[in-house]
Order: structure tokens, then C-alpha cells, then sequence
């Protein structure tokens, strides 16, 4: 079931690559903005930079997010997974992987890059990287969960948005604190052992509600 | 058999009709307790030696902050029982404790920014327990718009009783957050064992609030379930036979 949805995703979003590239767009365009609204004093943008990179990041993870179930649910594809008594578990964590492969991943990968934009030194690169793409593994997870709460409705991104920010605080402020934390030279043991708390519970909790709304959602619309 | 009793009480006919003298009597009483309190707190307690007169908001403030918690955590409770058992009656609790949470944790957080500038001299600090309670609050006001965005009841209550057991995951943060980051906000000082840090004349009325408030809480609750179990069952043989009593 896993594989299968995998590959499958894989092939979905491949064919459809212009909103990945759109999302990166987005992402750049944001972390941009930052510089544009404070100068260029290098200091505050040095202290800025986890700050927009994560905002950015979290921003730009939302963007693709109300599309996750949209076509499945329509076409009847999580009908047939309920029908052949598959697992709506497996299919929702293969659909969340993908997303974040080919999101969260390739974010986290250009992090240094565009915080390089903002002076970010490039000592801290790696940990920018790691946390990035652990912080933003749990936030597609929340997303996950928030996309399979609105999926019953009509024009859902806003009202997704709504859920998920709440959600998503506990990863901001971990995960800037990390950044942070390694600009300055700290250790980042501590930011970085509650980031990869918080992602673990997400990864137990949220696949698992978001297979329970979506199959209630089948069975009430 | 000995679930019996839960089906019951799930019933909204049968919570309705046991509730009906009870909900107007705590009403009354719990308003009553309240307004006990706050003249006790607010005009007979005695003066604090550093804040003077400012401390006396603690009497709205932590009985409000409690209930943000205990709230939320009620809402999870009664999701968490509606999915399980699929008894009607919690799903209505869960949704109309919502509002009345989020009123309380906005009074919460308005009390600490009205306290905060006298003592710490500042309205607003972004310390950990004062953000989640921020948080809290977002998450209240995202569970009332999901629950309104739903036309089918039943999916909506499934659905926000889902976030809200989910969103629970920040009440043990809030509750914990003075003693894991040590910013702004004190550690409690008023505390149910071992030795307290308040003065038994100020924590007299300090306790009277917080079961007042619990009280008037409840009441609340009450008042609002009663509405919604009308509204829901309004097509129900035993409302109509009511409103026709009525008129």
C-alpha cells in the first residue's frame, strides 16, 4: 500500500511540476521580502535569518497543502482504498512522505542558499539544512492532518491555514531557536532534541486522525 | 449493562429534562459566588506590600486561565468519549464549550496584559506561557470556524472533536511552560498542597473564585447545551411538544 501510493504520487506530481516550482518561487519571493522591508543593515538581517527562513518555509509548505486529497477524494481513489479494505494509515503517511520529499526536502536543501541572501554564515549550513528538513517533516504532517479536516468543504485553504498556523508553533520556535542558537555558536542539542520530539509526535498522531477523517468524510458526504 | 448509564446521559432528551431546574439554579447561585468573590477579592482582601491595589486582578486572572486549560482539555474529553461511544450529548458539550473556552481565555489573556503593565511594566511579552495561551486561543477560534464551516453536523462534530483532542497537546506546554523556560511569568504561587506562597487572607478569596468561577462555568455550559439540544432535536416529537406547551 505504501509503495504503491508512493509511486504513484511520485508519478501524479511529476507531471504537474510547475506548483513545485511555483512553491520555490514563493519561498524565495518571501525570504526576500525580509531584506526588502528592513534594509540592509547586515547584523539584523544575520539575526533575522532563521526567523524568515522559517516563516518562509512553514508559508510555503501551506501552499500546495489543500490539493494533498482534493483529486483522490473527488475520483473516487480513497473510495476504492475503503472499499478494498486497504489501509488508509499507509496511504495517507506515503502521500505525506512525497509531499514532503518533494517540498520540505528541497527547501531545506536551498535554505543556506537563500539564507546566504540574508548573511547567514555558512558554517551553520548543515544544521540549517538538518533542521529544516526535520522541523519541516512534522509540519507536513500537521498539514496532513489539517488538509483531511477540510476536505469535505468548499474553498478550504483559508480555514486550513487557520488550523495548521496554531499547530505549527511549537516547530517555529524550536526550530529558529536551533538556527539561532547555531549562528551564535551554542550548542543546538536541546532546540533540536524537542524539534525531533515534536516531529516524532506528529508522525504518530497526525497520519493516524487524518486516515480517521478521511474515511469519515467518505462516509457522511 | 453497566454502560447503561452512559447511553443515558448521552441521551439529549433525557439531559435535557434533568438539567432543566439544576442549569437556572447554578446559574443564579454561581453568578452570586462570583460577584461574592470579586467584592471580597477586590475590595476586602487585604493591600500587597510591592504591587498595592494592582495584585487584585489575580482574582479574575487565574480563575480565567485555569478554565482556558481545563476547558480545552474538556473539549478533548468529550470529542474523545463522542468518538468512542457515539453519544450525542458529548459532541454537543465539545461544541458549545468552545466559545465560552475562548471567552475565557481571551478574558485571561486580557487580565494578564492589564496586570502585566503595573508589575513587569510592559502589556504584552512574547514569554513562553503568555504565547501559548495565544496559541490556545487560536486554536478555540480554529475549532469555532471549522464547526461552522461544516453544514453536516455530523461530520463537523466528528471532525472538530478530532482537532480537539489533537490541539489538547498544548495544555500540558502551557502548563509546564513557567517551569521548563524561565522568562517573564512567575511559577505559581498559589498552590492546592504543601506551602503556599500567598497569605491566607488573599488566598481565601483567590480559592473562593476559582470554585465560583468552575461553578459559573459549568453553568454557562449548562445554558449553552440546553440551547443546542433544541435547536439540534427541533424536529424531534418531544421539542415540538414543548414549544406547544409553551405557547
Amino acid at each position: 500500500m505504501f509503495l504503491a501510493t508512493l509511486s504513484r504520487e511520485y508519478q501524479r506530481v511529476l507531471r504537474n511540476r510547475s506548483s513545485i516550482a511555483n512553491m520555490l518561487a514563493f519561498f524565495a519571493l518571501i525570504v526576500i521580502c525580509y531584506p526588502l522591508a528592513l534594509g540592509v543593515e547586515k547584523e539584523l538581517l544575520v539575526t533575522l535569518s532563521p526567523v524568515a527562513l522559517w516563516v518562509s518555509a512553514l508559508l510555503s509548505l501551506l501552499l500546495n497543502t489543500h490539493q494533498l486529497f482534493e483529486e483522490d477524494f473527488e475520483n473516487g481513489i480513497i473510495d476504492q482504498i475503503i472499499v478494498g479494505q486497504g489501509s488508509l494509515f499507509w496511504y495517507v503517511l506515503a502521500k505525506a512522505v512525497c509531499f514532503w520529499t518533494l517540498s520540505g526536502l528541497i527547501l531545506a536543501i536551498l535554505g543556506p542558499l537563500l539564507g546566504g541572501m540574508l548573511y547567514l554564515p555558512l558554517s551553520v549550513a548543515p544544521v540549517t539544512i538538518f533542521v529544516l528538513a526535520v522541523g519541516s517533516f512534522g509540519a507536513v504532517m500537521i498539514n496532513v492532518l489539517a488538509a483531511s479536516l477540510t476536505i469535505a468543504l468548499r474553498n478550504n485553504s483559508i480555514l486550513l491555514s487557520l488550523i495548521a498556523l496554531p499547530l505549527f508553533a511549537p516547530t517555529l520556535i524550536f526550530g529558529a531557536g536551533a538556527i539561532s542558537n547555531a549562528i551564535e555558536g551554542i550548542s543546538v542539542s536541546v532546540p533540536l532534541t524537542f524539534l525531533s520530539a515534536l516531529t516524532l509526535i506528529s508522525v504518530a498522531i497526525c497520519p493516524l486522525g487524518a486516515a480517521f477523517i478521511l474515511r469519515l468524510s467518505r462516509d457522511l458526504s | 449493562m453497566t454502560w447503561q448509564w452512559l447511553h443515558k446521559f448521552g441521551s439529549p432528551k433525557w439531559f435535557y429534562e434533568k438539567t432543566t431546574g439544576l442549569s437556572r439554579v447554578l446559574l443564579v447561585a454561581s453568578l452570586i459566588a462570583v460577584c461574592i468573590g470579586l467584592v471580597w477579592g477586590l475590595l476586602f482582601a487585604p493591600e500587597h506590600v510591592t504591587q498595592k491595589h494592582s495584585y487584585r486582578i489575580i482574582y479574575i486572572h487565574v480563575p480565567t486561565s485555569f478554565l482556558s486549560m481545563a476547558g480545552f482539555f474538556f473539549m478533548a474529553v468529550c470529542g474523545a468519549i463522542g468518538l468512542i461511544w457515539r453519544t450525542k450529548m458529548s459532541f454537543i458539550l465539545m461544541q458549545v464549550a468552545a466559545p465560552v473556552g475562548a471567552v475565557f481565555t481571551f478574558l485571561s489573556l486580557f487580565t494578564g496584559a492589564v496586570w502585566g503593565k503595573p508589575t513587569w511594566g510592559t502589556y504584552w511579552e512574547w514569554d513562553a506561557r503568555i504565547t501559548f495561551q495565544l496559541i490556545l486561543f487560536f486554536l478555540y477560534l480554529a475549532i469555532i470556524a471549522l464547526n461552522s464551516a461544516y453544514r453536516n453536523r455530523a461530520a463537523a462534530d466528528k471532525v472538530c472533536a478530532v482537532l480537539a483532542i489533537i490541539g489538547s497537546v498544548n495544555i500540558p506546554l502551557i502548563y509546564w511552560s513557567v517551569e521548563w523556560w524561565f522568562t517573564l511569568h512567575q511559577t505559581a504561587t498559589f498552590k492546592m498542597s504543601g506551602k503556599s506562597g500567598i497569605h491566607a487572607s488573599m488566598a481565601y478569596p483567590l480559592v473562593w473564585m476559582i470554585f465560583s468561577t468552575y461553578a459559573l462555568y459549568i453553568a454557562l455550559i449548562l445554558q449553552h447545551a440546553r440551547v443546542e439540544i433544541l435547536s439540534r432535536e427541533s424536529m424531534s416529537r418531544w421539542v415540538k411538544q414543548l414549544v406547544d406547551e409553551k405557547a
